[in-house]
């Protein structure tokens, strides 16, 4: 058979011309607005509602409705014309990701939750999201993306999210989101638009820049290789971080009444933080988490489920220093606080242990089944002790 | 092509996320390939259904998309046709049930998000996880387990309770159906394509059915679709589909 | 005309090849590590055609249930090797509690979602002294898979026989086979 080459070559100068040359642009949706069933928009938010009703059944869906009420109520604040077409589902999942469905769906991951320290800022990450849903970006995407194919003929392989590794097939179209995201220039658009809309309210717009210093500050640390799934869908945090900067600057002279909601924020998800910072450590990304619990940490000096955090952070890498420094965050976080969790003397057990100090990881596992004596692993707990003893 | 990470999946060390959809897409593309002829249905080999007189049968929404193949080989759904096609496969699936004089119910799913949401939930991706295991095990050439090799014994279980409770009925369907259609510029590239000797690809039908025996949950009879013609936009085109994957159905 | 699919070879090596293969309940090596006794056929997953550090075998398809063996695991390695992946590493100092933890960083690296770790509790792999805990977690559909786990560090290397299933009924249906591959396990 002719050679792929020169196949594909034909075929470019064949359809070349009948191929889309731009996709134009599309206008913004209107609020209460659904696309003509007739349309590919159509077609994208029929793939998403059954991507959304499968997230309502995946228990993965954070559901009190206090931090329900307050997530939503920020996006009516900021876009009071499309509340009612918008839906937030706050996700139980570490790492810092948000997203936008074309029909109105959008996730915010608790790990994102768990990063951010007031209102300002969530309120800038919904207002960036929400733009993306303003200008249809989802729908440009998609367009961009089949015109530049149609002009090739190439079969993508993919097994996309899970399948049977050597079988592929025609590419179809999963969640826009999850395979293809938007696009740097989108980003960008979402970034100025989100800005615009979030100082528009009234909240301090000098809290949208630092987002992307944490961002910046965790990606430095991560123990994670660079091009990883983490890396990829941060890619440019930095120049984000320097374009909203300029931005703020532009504004010039800021008044003294600009939302900062430090207060409201912190009172909704602080009793939520030690779940949070379980799932944070369970990653085993400690480079990158340590990152973020000092900053945590500045904010909140002496709480003790940050230092507890710390401390497991510190145990599990178990680099050169590091099992010492562990003791020292545990030792504080007994002294500072009366809200540290008892795993805490179960975790200064295991590093004496670990470091051959015997005697004392008796006595801090001891500790440990006074204060909790039905643990879950008291029988591994009591078999330590019975080696230690 | 392969990527560990889709490795961990069939290989079961994690998770069982299959999509069964891709799969069954898959399947029928390299039955193609090998020159296979369409696999067989199959019947439970735990034990023969006695369907009894005029049982009930609880039918589950079909999963159904319908899609344009675009020139460079994507799917790009389409809402208008997959709204029609449902009208069709509604009205498809009442007619050959009722030849089969057996009374139907049609699943509704339960509104508020809750525990008995969830838990009916997890029925519904168990049989995602069945399905896809036995398009995998038994439609895949050289994917077979051995120690199924005469045997067809999966099942639900009875996770099926809450089901057989909420509707009463002996039996339940679920239908998957997928259809795409290829677009001008697609028939165009396939026109240059078959002018240069070289392969083309169109659009494909697939899809499958499973009967599940809500007493027992055990699959009871299972089978598969794929064609190239076909349209599932039509009336005759369902009715066709229907037949095809339902008509020899043992009830 | 003949139609077909431009690519795959893949499917072309498959056609070929068939990567999974009966298990005899018989005494089976696994590595140079331990023996099992299966009192059941499994199926087996071929590790050349498909490179994993663990053996897996699985009863009913690889989606429902199985069984993973990690089999002289030595220090500063992991438990799986997904690419462009780091995953947590096994140190030869652990103790049960951090071979648990490592072992739900591992999974939840490896994509399985709300994972949970109990009653870890003492018992024995062979002669040796060893350890096991039950997990659950979530496939990223939502589907709840449950997981038990047999451990032991024997000479500074780590050894896992674990077993997974589908909460709805597919995790239930082999318990006790698997009971009694972790009671009959030796030591090689």
């Amino acid at each position: 058979m002719a050679g792929i080459k020169g196949l594909t070559a034909l075929l470019i100068i064949g359809l070349g011309l009948s191929a889309c040359a731009s996709t134009g642009d599309v206008k913004p949706i209107a609020p209460g607005e659904r696309p003509e069933i007739s349309t590919d928009e159509a077609g994208l938010w029929m793939q998403v509602e059954r991507a959304e009703e499968k997230l309502r059944s995946s228990g993965k869906v954070v559901t009190d409705p206090e931090l329900n009420r307050y997530v939503n109520g920020i996006v009516c604040r900021l876009e009071p014309d499309y509340c009612q077409d918008i839906r937030v589902y706050v996700v139980n999942a570490a790492g810092f990701n948000a997203s936008m469905s074309p029909n109105g769906a959008m996730h915010v991951w608790t790990g994102l939750l768990l990063r951010l320290e007031n209102e300002a800022q969530l309120a800038n990450v919904l207002s960036h999201e929400l733009a993306h849903y303003r200008q249809r970006h989802s729908v440009q995407r998609w367009r961009d993306i089949r015109d530049k194919t149609d002009g090739l003929v190439f079969f993508q392989l993919t097994t996309a999210m899970v399948g049977v590794a050597p079988l592929g097939t025609l590419m179809a179209l999963a969640t826009l989101d999850s395979i293809y995201g938007f696009s740097r220039d989108q980003e960008q658009e979402a970034d100025d638009l989100g800005f615009e809309r979030m100082t528009a309210a009234g909240y301090d717009p000098r809290e949208a820049p630092r987002i992307w210093g944490f961002l910046v500050a965790e990606k430095e640390a991560s123990d994670a290789p660079k091009g990883s799934l983490f890396t990829a869908t941060h890619p440019q945090s930095e120049d984000r971080q320097k374009r909203l900067d300029q931005q703020v600057q532009e504004l010039g002279d800021l008044t003294n009444d600009l939302i900062l909601g430090a207060e409201n924020y912190t009172a909704i998800t602080r009793r939520f933080r030690s779940e949070w910072l379980e799932d944070e450590v369970k990653v085993a990304d400690f480079g990158r988490s340590i990152v973020l619990v000092d900053r945590l940490l500045e904010r909140d000096p002496g709480a003790g489920d940050l230092l507890f955090a710390k401390g497991e952070l510190l145990r599990r890498r178990g680099k050169e220093a590091d099992l010492d420094a562990a003791i020292e965050v545990y030792q504080s976080a007994m002294i500072s606080s009366d809200d540290y969790p008892p795993e805490v003397h179960r975790s200064i057990a295991l590093v004496h242990w670990t470091q051959g100090q015997n005697v004392e990881a008796l006595a801090a596992f001891e500790d440990y089944l006074n204060k909790n004596p039905n643990a879950d692993d008291h029988l591994i707990i009591r078999d330590y002790i019975s080696q230690l003893k | 092509m392969t990527t560990s990470s889709n490795c961990a999946a069939i290989c079961g060390r994690v998770f069982s996320v299959f999509s069964a959809g891709r799969f069954i897409a898959v399947l029928g593309a390299g039955l193609l390939i090998s020159g296979c002829v369409q696999p067989s249905s199959y019947m439970t080999t735990i034990g023969a259904p006695t369907p009894g007189s005029s049982p009930k049968v609880l039918i589950m929404t079909p999963d159904v998309e319908l899609s344009v193949l675009t020139a460079g080989g994507l799917l790009e759904p389409n809402a208008e046709w997959t709204e029609t096609a449902k009208q069709h496969l509604d009205v498809s699936l009442s007619e050959v049930m009722s030849g089969k004089s057996v009374t139907i119910a049609s699943y509704e799913k339960i509104a508020d998000v809750g525990p008995e949401s969830l838990t009916e939930a997890q029925v519904l991706k168990l049989h995602e996880a069945v399905g896809s295991t036995i398009l995998l095990h038994k439609y895949r050439p050289n994917m077979g387990l051995p120690t199924k090799k005469d045997k067809f014994d999966w099942t639900l279980g009875g996770s099926v309770a809450s089901l057989q409770k909420r509707y009463d009925a002996d039996y339940v369907i679920f239908v998957y159906l997928r259809d795409s259609f290829s677009s001008p510029g697609r028939v165009a590239a396939n026109i240059v394509l078959a002018a240069l000797g070289a392969g083309v690809q169109g659009g494909q039908q697939t899809g499958y059915t499973s009967l599940v025996d809500l007493k027992t949950g055990d699959v009871v009879w299972f089978n598969t679709l794929f064609s190239e013609t076909g349209d599932l936009r039509t009336e005759e085109g369902s009715q066709r589909a229907i037949k095809n994957l339902l008509g020899k159905a043992p009830l | 005309m003949r139609r077909i699919l431009l690519v795959i070879p893949f499917l072309m090596i498959l056609a070929s090849c068939t990567p999974i293969k009966l298990i005899e309940p018989a005494p089976q090596k696994v590595g140079s590590a331990y023996i099992i006794h299966p009192t059941i056929a499994w199926n087996g997953l071929d590790n050349t055609m498909f490179p994993s550090i663990s053996e897996n075998w699985t009863a009913d398809g690889f989606g429902l249930n199985g069984i993973d063996f990690w089999h002289d695991i030595e220090n500063d390695k992991a438990l799986y090797d997904h690419s462009g992946k780091e995953y947590p590493k096994f140190r030869k100092d652990m103790k049960a509690t951090e071979v648990q933890e490592l072992m739900v960083s591992s999974l939840t690296k490896a994509g399985a979602e709300n994972v949970q770790a109990t009653n870890l509790r003492p018992a024995k792999f062979s002669t040796a002294d060893g350890f096991r805990f039950d997990m659950t977690y979530s496939a990223t559909n939502g589907l709840h898979l449950r997981r038990m786990v047999l451990a032991a560090i024997v000479e500074e290397k780590l050894q896992i026989i674990s077993y997974w299933g589908t909460e709805a009924h597919y995790f239930e249906l082999h318990v006790d086979e698997v009971e009694k591959i972790m009671a009959s396990v030796e030591l090689i």
